[in-house]
C-alpha cells in the first residue's frame, strides 16, 4: 500500500496532518 | 446513501482527530510548562489567573473524536474492506486514549492540583505526581497522534479502493 504513495501525496497528507494540528491548537488556545 | 454517510463520518472523524491532537499538542507545548514549572507554587499561580470566556475543550472534543471514530468504522466497515484494519486501529486508539484519560490522567492531575491548592501534601510528593502525569500525558499524546494518522490512512486506502472498483463517492 505504501508503495502507491508519491512524494506529492505524502506532502499532501503531511499538510492535512499539520493543518489539523494547527487548527486544533488555535481552537484550544481560544477556548482554554 | 450509506456509503455517503460513511464517507462523511470518516472525514468528520479525521477533522475531530486533528482538532483534538492539535489541542493536546498546544497544551503540551504551551500550557503544561507554565503550571508545572515549579509546583506547587506555579499550580497555584496558574489556577489563580482570572479567566473570562472560553469553553470546556476537553469535555466537548474528547467524546466527539471517540464517537466519530466508532461511528465511521461501523458505517464504513462493509464498504471500505481494505481499510478495516486502519478503521479498527483508529477506534482502538480512541478508546485507549479515552480510558487512559478518564481512569488515570484526569484523576491524577485533578487530585494533584487540588492538593497543591490546599497545601496538604509535601512539595516533593506534588512534584512526583506532576512528573508522573507529564510522562503519562506524553505517551498519550504520541499514541493519539498515531490514531490521527490511522484515520487518515483509512480514508486514503478507501479512496484508492474506490478508484480501483470504479466507485467515485470517496
Amino acid at each position: 500500500m505504501f508503495k502507491q504513495f508519491s512524494i506529492a501525496q505524502i506532502f499532501l497528507w503531511l499538510f492535512v496532518i499539520a493543518l489539523g494540528i494547527t487548527l486544533g491548537a488555535g481552537l484550544y488556545e481560544t477556548m482554554v | 446513501m450509506r456509503k455517503q454517510i460513511a464517507a462523511f463520518l470518516l472525514m468528520a472523524s479525521i477533522i475531530a482527530w486533528g482538532l483534538w491532537c492539535g489541542g493536546q499538542v498546544f497544551n503540551e507545548l504551551m500550557v503544561v510548562p507554565k503550571w508545572s514549572a515549579s509546583p506547587p507554587e506555579t499550580i497555584r499561580a496558574y489556577n489563580e489567573i482570572p479567566r473570562k470566556g472560553g469553553a470546556p475543550f476537553f469535555v466537548l472534543f474528547n467524546p466527539l473524536f471517540v464517537l466519530l471514530a466508532i461511528a465511521s468504522a461501523i458505517f464504513a466497515w462493509n464498504q471500505a474492506r481494505r481499510s478495516r484494519k486502519w478503521l479498527a486501529l483508529s477506534v482502538i486508539v480512541a478508546l485507549v486514549v479515552f480510558a487512559s484519560l478518564i481512569l488515570y490522567l484526569v484523576p491524577l492531575v485533578s487530585s494533584t492540583q487540588a492538593h497543591a491548592m490546599a497545601g496538604d501534601l509535601p512539595t516533593a510528593e506534588i512534584v512526583v505526581r506532576v512528573e508522573k502525569w507529564k510522562f503519562g500525558n506524553r505517551i498519550r499524546l504520541f499514541i493519539e497522534l498515531c490514531g490521527f494518522a490511522f484515520s487518515i490512512i483509512a480514508l486514503r486506502v478507501w479512496s484508492a479502493e474506490s478508484q480501483i472498483t470504479g466507485e467515485t463517492n470517496v
